[in-house]
Parts: structure tokens; C-alpha cells; sequence
């Protein structure tokens, strides 16, 4: 059950109401006061008692008597009658009052509270990062002044924001273009070279050309490979399908993967079976593949490359372990970074790929390294059949 | 059924603000349960006012003037009206002999009172008799009391006795099955 805690308002509030009654009733005890006074004094003059005890001269003077007695007696009721409405109405007109000025009271504290909590909404728009908030400036005059500064501020932020997002496009470009351009001058250097010879040779042994052709085209067709792969692995990275997952035995698919490297390498599989994971099958196959390609190419030939499958909890953990020369601690956290590579060859796209399909396909993925011993990448992936029986146990 | 809830509404005003202030106690008059004889040819209606003269109507009734306080005694047979009609009870003070006129208007009958006590408890009581018809079986009997405005001098000014019952009339309601007449 959520608690409401009482804020600002209702303490001032709850004050407002206690000090107006408190006051109300110190002037209703003063009030009443004098009031008994009044009326003690009336009820000690006896004037009718008093006349009554007096012997009339004669018939006249017993009426003179009465009717004084009667104007007596109806101006004390009427005494009476204005003091008792005086405390009624009076008492009417207070708890009016109270009434009245108790809503006056709660409207200027709905105007002084109501841009407090707009201006917290705001702030929490800003939390959001949605800097194009803008709030009226209406209210009274501080509330305006507040409200014009966060508006000022909201503008400014929202224009650094702009700036930044253009220096860091233009950042991007940059660093795309000097990539772009030098993963395309790398094989264009031995095509240039391979076509020179071949020029060379037609000019001064045009007999021999025949022989040497054969390798030139060999070196043109592997450097027009590795130009393909390099323009694949650009558009791979910028057109992330929607993934299309479907529900399979991650060991499986380990299994299989494995299987294509372990005639040239060491391949260690350790895989617990009977796991489900809903995983898009072709992102798992890219996702693995880059890994255990990097493993590959940071270690020494003869050291293994473990793959392990384990399960915490409702989660497949999977684990690919190299004993190759680690990241430098200070690259670790840039890994997953577009274009960031410490390899001689390659975009720097790899990982920030498999990064971007991990995070597609709902998982996490974790790194380990040490240097000189090897690094360890770690994919986490809700286990379908273990969330399916917990469910099951929930019920 | 505008003045009924204008006198609900002032009553439950002032309990709340006698309870915040305790500044003003007025009176809370009630009617005692009714009571009904069945004769032959009359119903006697029989009830009395609690708690309505106790603060504040020593001054009214020694005032001089001719104090009224109304009674009203309503028959219903089957849900209509068989049977409605207002009584008086006027109270008039002879200062000089300190001794108060109390006329009932149910009997038409004049008494004198010395004790003040004695008259109080006379203008409370309400007695009336009703004419009986012999095909009434069950019938409710309603009671309502309130006082007039009055006039007053020295300064010249109306006010209305109604405030010192805190603007509610009493009432009282009652069914009562009869037995069949011979």
C-alpha cells in the first residue's frame, strides 16, 4: 500500500486551521466573559421586586407602576435577546469566516503550490532528458521569476544539448571517413602494386607474364575479398534487423558453431544441456562467431579456447575464455565502442555489434580480462524452461 | 420543507459551534413520546415538551407581553391528512402581582399561576382530543411545537423566539392501531 506523506501544504494548512480556532476560542472565552458580566449586573437591579415592595398611594399610581414594570421587564428580554443574538450570529458569522477565509487560504496555496509541482513534472521531464520542456510564466511574481529562470535554463540546456549532438555527429563522421578511409587505402596499395608489376612485366618481359599472373590475381582477388567483407560488416552494423526469435538449445547451437573451428583450433566445450533460450538463431550464430574470432586472434596457437554453458538462477550464462594477451584495462570499457579496435586489421565494428544484438535480443553481455592471461566475455540470457517452472511453482 | 431545513441546518451549526465554543446553550426542546386514548367517539392525544423552557425564558415570560407557544396536531389515516389543527398556549405576566395568565386554547381554559415552575410544566403539556371515525384502524399521529417573532420596544424591533430552540421545531410521530369500537 503506497503512503501518502502529508506535504508543505497540509502542514500549513493544518496550522491555519489551528490557529484560527485557537484564536476564535480565546475570543469566545473574552466574549463570554463580558457577556456574564453584562448579565449578572441585570439580574442584581430586582427593579420589578424592588417596585412591587413599595405600597402605592392609590389605583394610578399601581398602574403607573405596572405599565414601568412592563417596559421593565421588555427591554431586559430584549437585552437578552440582543446578547443571545449576538453570540449566535456571531458565531455564525465566525465559522463563515473560517469557512471563508480557510478557502481563500487553500486557493492561494493551490496558486503558490501548483507551479512548485508543475515545476517538479518539469524537472522530471529534464531528469528524462527531454530539454524542450517549457513552462508559462504565470502566477505570482516569484513563481514567475522561478518559473522564467528554469525556463532559461531548460533553453540553454536544450541548445548544448543540440551542439553537443551536432559536435558529436560530426565527431562520428570524422572518425567514419578516417576508418572508411584507411581500411579502403589498405587493400588498394597491393591491388596498386600487383597492377604495377604486371605492367612492368608486360613491358620488359611480356613472356613472363604469364607466369607471374597467376599470383598478381590471386593477391587482387584477396584484397577485393577483404574490401567485400569490410563494406558487409559497415552495412551489418548500421541495419540491426528486428530480431526474430525463436525458442531452441543454446548448447546446440554451440555445438554447431564449435564445430566449424575445431579443425584448425582448440575448441574446449563444457555445455550444460537441457536449456531453453528465446534468442533470434542468426544474431546468436553472429554474436558467437565475433567472439570467438577475437579469441582466436588474441591468442597464441597452441592455447584453447573454452566455451562454457552454465545456469544462475532463470539465466543461461555462457562463457567464451581465451588465454591470449588480455585488454588493457583502460580499453575495457571502450570495447563495445563503434570503430574502436587495437587489431592491425578490422573495422572496430565487431563487438559494438555483438554488443547491439545482445541488447536486441533482451540479454546482457559481461567482459573479464587480465593482461598476458586472457579474457573472458560472458553472455547472460533469460533460461525459458527455468522462468517457465518458476512460473509454475508461483502459481 | 425549506424552513425545515433551514432549522436543521442552523440546529446543527450552533451543536457544532456550542461544542468547538461552548459560548451558547440555548434549549434542545423534544417531545415526549405521544400518547393516544381511544374512545368511542375521540382519540385523546396526550405528549409534553422536554428541555425548551430552561435557559433564557424566565426574561421571555416575565416580559409583559402575551407569550404564544404553538402546537400542532396532525392525523394521518392511509397516508392523507383526516385531521390537522393548531393550539396556543398563551402566557401573559402580571408584574404586579408576579403571577403569571396561562391560556390553553385545546380547552379554551384560563389559569393563574404564582409558581413559575407550575407554569412551565402547564405550557409544556399538550392535551388534546381528536373526533374518532369508526373506520379508522391505524393511524399516525404527528406533533410539532415552534414559537412566534415578537415584537419588542426600547428599541423598536422584532425578534424571533425560534432562536432560543436554535431554529428547530420539535416534532414527534407516532402509529397507533386502534381498537374497534362497539
Amino acid at each position: 500500500m503506497k503512503i501518502i506523506r502529508p506535504g508543505l501544504r497540509t502542514f500549513i494548512f493544518a496550522l491555519y486551521v489551528i490557529l484560527s480556532i485557537s484564536s476564535l476560542i480565546i475570543l469566545n472565552q473574552y466574549f463570554m466573559h463580558k457577556t456574564n458580566q453584562i448579565t449578572s449586573g441585570f439580574n442584581q437591579i430586582q427593579f420589578s421586586e424592588s417596585l412591587r415592595n413599595i405600597r402605592m398611594a392609590s389605583g394610578a399610581d399601581s398602574l403607573a407602576a405596572n405599565a414601568l414594570m412592563l417596559r421593565y421587564g421588555e427591554s431586559m428580554l430584549n437585552i437578552r435577546m440582543v446578547l443571545r443574538e449576538t453570540q449566535i450570529y456571531s458565531i455564525l458569522i465566525l465559522i463563515g469566516l473560517i469557512v471563508v477565509s480557510g478557502l481563500l487560504f487553500t486557493l492561494v496555496m493551490l496558486r503558490i503550490s501548483q507551479p512548485l509541482v508543475e515545476l517538479k513534472e518539469a524537472t522530471e521531464q529534464i531528469r528524462q532528458g527531454n530539454f524542450s520542456v517549457h513552462l508559462p510564466e504565470t502566477g505570482i511574481f516569484e513563481m514567475k521569476e522561478l518559473k522564467g529562470s528554469f525556463n532559461r535554463m531548460s533553453h540553454e540546456l536544450e541548445t548544448t544539448q543540440k551542439r553537443l549532438l551536432v559536435a558529436e555527429k560530426e565527431m562520428i563522421w570524422k572518425d567514419l571517413s578516417r576508418i572508411l578511409a584507411h581500411e579502403i587505402k589498405n587493400p588498394l596499395t597491393p591491388i596498386q602494386l600487383a597492377v604495377q608489376r604486371v605492367e612492368e612485366k608486360l613491358e620488359i618481359e611480356p613472356e613472363k607474364l604469364v607466369e607471374m599472373l597467376p599470383d598478381t590475381l590471386k593477391v587482387i582477388q584477396q584484397e577485393i575479398d577483404n574490401l567485400r567483407l569490410l563494406a558487409q560488416d559497415f552495412s551489418s552494423f548500421a541495419k540491426i534487423a528486428q530480431p526474430q526469435t525463436e525458442t531452441f538449445d543454446p548448447a546446440e547451437a554451440v555445438r554447431e558453431i564449435a564445430a566449424s573451428y575445431q579443425d584448425n583450433y582448440t575448441i574446449k566445450l563444457n555445455l550444460e544441456a537441457d536449456h531453453l533460450i528465446r534468442f533470434d538463431r542468426t544474431h546468436f550464430y553472429q554474436i558467437l562467431t565475433n567472439i570467438i574470432q577475437n579469441a582466436i586472434d588474441a591468442s597464441p596457437p597452441e592455447q584453447p579456447i573454452e566455451l562454457n554453458l552454465t545456469t544462475n538462477k532463470a539465466f543461461v550464462v555462457l562463457t567464451i575464455k581465451d588465454y591470449g594477451s588480455g585488454i588493457e584495462p583502460d580499453d575495457l570499457n571502450r570495447i563495445f565502442e563503434p570503430y574502436f579496435s587495437r587489431k592491425h586489421h578490422g573495422t572496430g565494428l565487431g563487438l559494438a555489434l555483438v554488443k547491439r544484438l545482445i541488447e536486441a535480443n533482451q540479454s546482457v553481455i559481461r567482459v573479464r580480462s587480465q593482461l598476458e592471461k586472457g579474457s573472458e566475455f560472458i553472455l547472460i540470457i533469460e533460461d525459458v524452461k527455468a522462468r517457465r517452472s518458476f512460473l509454475r511453482e508461483e502459481v | 420543507m425549506l424552513e425545515g431545513l433551514f432549522g436543521k441546518v442552523m440546529a446543527g451549526l450552533l451543536s457544532v459551534s456550542a461544542l468547538m465554543f461552548s459560548s451558547y446553550s440555548g434549549n434542545e426542546p423534544v417531545f415526549r413520546p405521544l400518547q393516544c386514548r381511544a374512545g368511542q367517539s375521540y382519540l385523546l392525544v396526550k405528549s409534553k415538551l422536554d428541555k425548551a423552557f430552561d435557559n433564557d425564558f424566565a426574561d421571555v415570560f416575565r416580559c409583559g407581553k402575551a407569550i404564544n407557544v404553538w402546537f400542532k396536531v396532525e392525523l394521518r389515516q392511509a397516508g392523507n391528512i383526516a385531521f390537522s389543527r393548531t393550539y396556543r398556549h398563551t402566557v401573559t405576566y402580571d408584574p404586579l402581582n408576579a403571577v403569571w395568565e396561562l391560556y390553553t386554547s385545546e380547552d379554551s381554559r384560563r389559569e393563574i399561576y404564582d409558581s413559575y415552575a407550575k407554569l412551565l410544566a402547564e405550557v409544556s403539556e399538550l392535551e388534546c382530543s381528536i373526533p374518532r371515525d369508526r373506520t379508522w384502524r391505524s393511524v399516525e399521529i404527528r406533533s410539532e411545537a415552534w414559537l412566534p417573532s415578537l415584537d419588542l420596544a426600547n428599541p423598536d424591533r422584532t425578534v424571533d423566539l425560534m432562536m432560543l430552540w436554535k431554529f428547530k421545531r420539535p416534532t414527534a410521530r407516532q402509529t397507533f392501531s386502534l381498537p374497534p369500537t362497539s
